[in-house]
């Protein structure tokens, strides 16, 4: 069987609240959720909020889910974007950092290299970190999706114009814009 | 569109790691192979790449599943926590204001009926003192 027949027959479990199948999705689908949502918006509290209503949405409307339309992949990622984006209206803007960010570093993290041990070293990399956070920040909503979308998630342009409804064309514009920003202000 | 045309705009929609450019462009994807000018737009992907693998994220997913999993493991809620408990609706805590306050009245006027006379003068203090020493009778 293959992964997105998989999943399908997961979501079908899910759907009538199969608690072992929503565990097994949450497996292997929250980190990244989690992953995209935090660098859209750079906030632990409203990251954790998106997330937990994200899968609380699959969990309430999984027989929603089609398919034949989009990977659930894609699916949890558009639930997740458009949860943030209404957040976003609500909020204006939200701040780049959390203010606990630094104390967050040095608990686990997701790609980093393990050398934080020393302040210096750790400092470095609150440092370059906040540089990077503060570039993708400053790029428009649309491109700074799309660059997360593509670069950090891993999705084909077809799968990014999916959730965003975008032509591959005009998905390849946002991306092209927003790695040239990104070029300006960190090279 | 040119190989090194091509090889450009992929070098600049998905930057230096062959990887992430569409399985049928990967062939194209070796720096020995380049001329100065793509070689150079090579290195500027490559250099951003790496700023971008520098934006290291917090990881809270054990936390956030353990989270989740409880909140749908949890039973559903019982009419009192559905409605009473939780006050966060604005017109909630007014229903159990006016609930209260209405409960008051009533028994407020219970009181009145039960024919207690309230009273603040000095005479009557005397008398209600002297009741309660057995004085005298009431």
């Amino acid at each position: 069987m293959d992964r997105q027949k998989e999943e399908a027959a997961l979501v079908k479990r899910v759907s009538s609240h199969d608690a072992d199948a929503f565990n097994e999705l949450m497996l292997r689908f929250l980190p990244m959720i989690e992953r995209y949502t935090f660098r859209l918006c750079r906030s632990t509290e409203i990251t954790e909020d998106v997330v937990q209503e994200t899968f609380l949405r699959l969990w309430q409307g999984a027989d929603r889910y089609d398919p034949a339309k989009a990977t659930l992949s894609t699916w949890l990622h558009r639930i997740a974007h458009n949860l943030c984006m209404d957040l976003f209206r609500k909020h204006q803007r939200l701040s780049p950092l959390p203010d606990d960010w630094e104390g967050e570093l040095s608990d686990s993290t997701v790609n980093g290299t393990d050398n934080a041990n020393t302040p210096q070293s750790a400092f470095e990399q609150h440092r370059k970190t906040a540089q990077v956070a503060e570039a993708l920040d400053a790029l428009p909503e649309r491109q700074r999706s799309v660059l997360l979308l593509s670069y950090f998630q891993g999705f084909s342009n077809q799968e990014i114009g999916t959730i965003h409804d975008l032509s591959i064309a005009a998905v390849e514009s946002l991306l092209a814009r927003a790695r040239r920003n990104l070029t300006k202000r960190l090279l | 569109m040119s190989e090194q045309q091509r090889l450009i705009q992929l070098l600049k929609l998905y930057g230096s790691d062959v990887d992430r450019w569409p399985e049928e462009d990967q062939h194209l994807g070796d720096p020995d192979m380049f001329d100065p000018f793509t070689l150079e737009v090579w290195q500027e992907a490559r250099r951003l790449d790496q700023r971008l693998s520098e934006d290291v994220i917090p990881n809270r997913s054990s936390e956030m599943r353990w989270r989740i999993h409880n909140l749908i493991s949890a039973p559903p809620a019982t009419f009192t926590e559905r409605w009473l408990l939780p006050l966060t609706e604005p017109w909630r805590p007014a229903l159990v204001h006016a609930l209260i306050l209405s409960l008051g009245l009533l028994t407020s006027d219970l009181v009145q009926d039960s024919g207690f006379v309230d009273s603040t003068d000095y005479d009557d203090a005397i008398v209600w003192a002297a009741q309660y020493l057995g004085d005298i009778q009431p």
